[in-house]
């Protein structure tokens, strides 16, 4: 597959900078969209001096953009629609703050679920037109079972998978030009962790943002656990029965 | 959670380890009492260690901006050495100053001002250092030698003490490719060592001194020189930082095992007197192999003394028949002559002299042993480095340090750690 351009969303996120240190060498241009500017230019930056040929930046906030075309923001800079996109921004609401507080809720869905399907359907018309692309979209494996603490964040990012899965069978059926990746990583030490004191089997951004690059480069299609062994893990945690999980605190 | 130094002397703390991922934020608003930044964790004592809050800052390690032209790198404090020589190097830059391991933060290279194969001609690595931003408790500082100048040298083997460093501007110099033309020259004696090693300075960019210390009464090593040659400039994977690697549970090293690895060694570098070597095998050569867990549970001590070169031989000589006499295991020797560039930080360790730096596993024999060579050498007007030490005590550490009440007086307040806590503990007078 051609990896010539990428687009990622939510670019200053550990994991995605990761990846896109790992992309230069492959990809020749990257378009950057994040809401904060000081740390956007500091990736951005970072990439150019590490050796990326071009690299653009794209003020994007999740909540106030929503149904923004990126693609065609980074289709103008770039002279042609991404080879790829990949799609990053999330944030993991604390528990407490969101059971009672309908309000925030509201602006957890908004920006780890509602932004990010309206992000693909913009994906979708543009891939569809030019008949290619690749698209990625950072979920979790928390997505595979509902847990006793901070469900709302799982099922923002179930939604992702579920309707990753269906553009994937839409798209198979129409070329295998065009590529769906869900990616699921476990436990990563980055900002968006840092106040959880307890993350069994933790790993480095670095590493998950290596296997990701990876894929992407091998063109992969579908659901991708970073470790692999999560799918295993996840896959004993899906059949557990509710009266085994319900004594786990996390 | 448990924050350890590079050699689990002394013993680990168990403190919070609290991650810095933008140098835009003021960490100290966030964190009660005392924090301490904390790069790599390669420092092989307690100044690596908090007393409440470890400031882990590599995270931040990304590269603002590298003037491919000019030879001139700013980056965050997070980032290692070895990171960037991966950047450098393909443009035909390198930094001119680097330890044995490629695993060192800028931010902790700076506060250990750190030397190395170079100091020849390089001096130590805080002569490098253009300018950097300082985070204290009460705000940030661009310090440069003249804007902040004071801030600027306290901060320069400031050990920590002084704030943070966000990111800091470096000069390169610049190297043909990414591999070395090394010698290999054997010596037999100190004598041999400093004449053929004041010769090779001369024409070598980076030399540096194995010793065999195993049979009492001789010494005898290699000594390394290299420079860069033609080549081509692919630089290399990061080596594995083994941070979880578990400890054999006893020391691997015996007095017989050691004699005959040196022999093997010295050996097989003798029959090749010239070679070719990519840098990560000249600088990083311990990178390969979890090198401190070969010590055992109960850890190691490094030793790293230098010499004041008017008494240099004597001095050397005298603390090898020290080790001798206490017959312990010396799997790693190190000899390194400094020159006479001064070091521009007020607790800089390097002065014009010969250093010796030996591991040592711990035993309560070796203990001993050290201790009276750090009280030789404070008695000489020598120096122990900071950055390498967990058995000076506050008084050696004053007598060597004079400046230490000048960079107490600059430290922020809110930097604390466990090194500076253990020798600054009582005064001498
Ligand atoms: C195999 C090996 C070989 C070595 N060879 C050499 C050598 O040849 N020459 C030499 O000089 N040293 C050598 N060292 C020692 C090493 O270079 C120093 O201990 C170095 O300071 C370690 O850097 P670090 O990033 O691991 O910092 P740490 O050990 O984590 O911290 C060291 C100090 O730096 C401070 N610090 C870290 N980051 C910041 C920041 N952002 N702002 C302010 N302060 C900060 C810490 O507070 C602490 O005081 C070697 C170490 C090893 C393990
Ligand atoms: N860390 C983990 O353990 C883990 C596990 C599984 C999955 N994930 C997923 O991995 C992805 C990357 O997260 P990360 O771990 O790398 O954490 P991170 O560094 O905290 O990244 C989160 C990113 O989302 C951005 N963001 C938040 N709200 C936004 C908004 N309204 N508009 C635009 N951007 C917004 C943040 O931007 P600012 O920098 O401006 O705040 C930040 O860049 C996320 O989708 C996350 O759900 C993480």
């Amino acid at each position: 597959m051609k990896l010539d351009s990428i687009l990622i969303v939510g670019a200053t996120s550990a994991i995605a900078e990761a990846t896109a240190r790992e992309l230069i060498g492959t990809c020749r241009a990257f378009v950057l969209a994040a809401r904060n500017r000081e740390r956007l230019d500091a990736v951005a930056s970072d990439l150019r001096s590490r050796g990326a040929d071009a690299v653009f930046t794209l003020d994007y906030d999740a909540q106030r953009d929503v149904e923004r075309d990126v693609v065609a923001d980074a289709e103008r800079l770039l002279g042609t629609v991404p080879d790829a996109v990949l799609i990053a921004h999330a944030v993991l609401p604390r528990h407490e703050d969101v059971v009672c507080d309908a309000k925030y809720a509201r602006s957890v869905l908004d920006i780890n679920t509602v932004s990010v399907l309206v992000l693909c359907t913009h994906v979708c018309r543009h891939f569809e037109w030019r008949g290619s692309g690749m698209l990625a979209v950072i979920s979790s494996v928390a997505a595979d079972r509902g847990r006793r603490r901070n469900f709302l964040y799982a099922a923002s990012k179930a939604a992702l998978d579920v309707y990753l899965d269906g553009l994937r069978l839409r798209w198979m059926a129409t070329s295998p030009a065009l590529r769906v990746l869900t990616i699921k990583p476990g436990y990563v030490r980055t900002p968006m962790t840092a106040h959880l004191e307890n993350m069994p089997l933790a790993a480095q951004p670095q590493r998950v943002g290596r296997t990701i690059a990876r894929l992407l480069r091998r063109g992969d299609c579908g659901r991708r656990y970073i470790p692999w062994w999560w799918r295993l893990v996840m896959g004993v945690v899906r059949r557990l029965p509710d009266r085994v999980l319900v004594s786990v605190q996390q | 959670m448990s924050i350890r130094s590079w050699t689990g002397l002394p013993p680990a703390v168990s403190s919070h380890a609290v991650p810095l991922h933008w140098t835009g934020e003021n960490p100290f608003d966030g964190i009660a009492g005392t924090l301490l930044a904390r790069g790599c964790g390669r420092s092989y004592g307690d100044v690596c260690l908090p007393c409440e809050t470890a400031l882990v800052c590599t995270p931040c390690d990304r590269i603002r901006w590298f003037d491919r032209e000019r030879g001139i790198v700013r980056t965050e404090a997070g980032a290692t050495l070895g990171d960037i020589l991966r950047t450098t190097i393909p443009a035909g830059w390198t930094l001119p100053v680097l330890p044995g391991t490629e695993h060192v933060t800028v931010g902790g290279a700076i506060a250990n001002d750190i030397h190395g194969k170079s100091h020849h001609w390089a001096g130590t690595f805080g002569r490098w250092v253009e300018r950097f931003e300082l985070i204290r408790s009460d705000g940030r500082y661009l310090c440069t030698p003249n804007d902040n100048a004071e801030l600027f040298a306290a901060t320069i083997g400031g050990l920590g003490l002084t704030g943070i460093v966000a990111w800091a501007e470096l000069r390169l110099v610049p190297a043909r490719s990414a591999w070395m033309a090394t010698q290999n020259i054997p010596f037999s004696s100190l004598d041999e060592f400093f004449e053929i090693g004041s010769r090779l300075e001369r024409s070598a960019e980076y030399v540096v001194g194995w010793c065999d210390l195993s049979e009492p009464g001789s010494i005898r090593g290699i000594l390394h020189a290299s420079s860069f040659c033609e080549g081509d400039r692919r630089t290399r994977t990061p080596s594995p930082r083994f941070d979880r690697a578990p400890s054999l549970p006893f020391s691997m090293w015996s007095r017989p095992l050691i004699r005959l690895a040196n022999a093997a060694r010295h050996w097989s570098r003798s029959q090749r007197p010239t070679a070719r070597e990519h840098y990560t095998q000249v600088f990083f050569p311990l990178d390969r192999i979890p090198w401190n867990r070969l010590f055992g549970r109960r850890g190691f001590y490094q030793l790293q003394a230098v010499v004041p070169a008017r008494i240099e031989r004597e001095g050397i000589a005298e603390i090898c028949r020290r080790l001798w006499h206490a017959r312990i295991p010396l799997p790693l020797c190190v000899l390194k002559r400094f020159g006479s560039i001064a070091s521009p930080g007020w607790l800089s360790f390097p002065i014009a002299g010969t250093s010796i730096a030996v591991d040592v596993p711990n035993t309560s024999r070796a203990r001993a042993a050290l201790g009276t060579i750090i009280a030789d050498v404070a008695r000489i007007g020598g120096r122990v480095y900071p950055a390498k030490d967990a058995l000076m005590t506050a008084e050696q550490f004053q007598r060597m340090y004079p400046d230490w009440q000048r960079l107490d007086r600059v430290r922020d307040l809110r930097c604390c750690s466990q090194f500076w806590k253990r020798v600054t503990q009582r005064t001498s007078q």
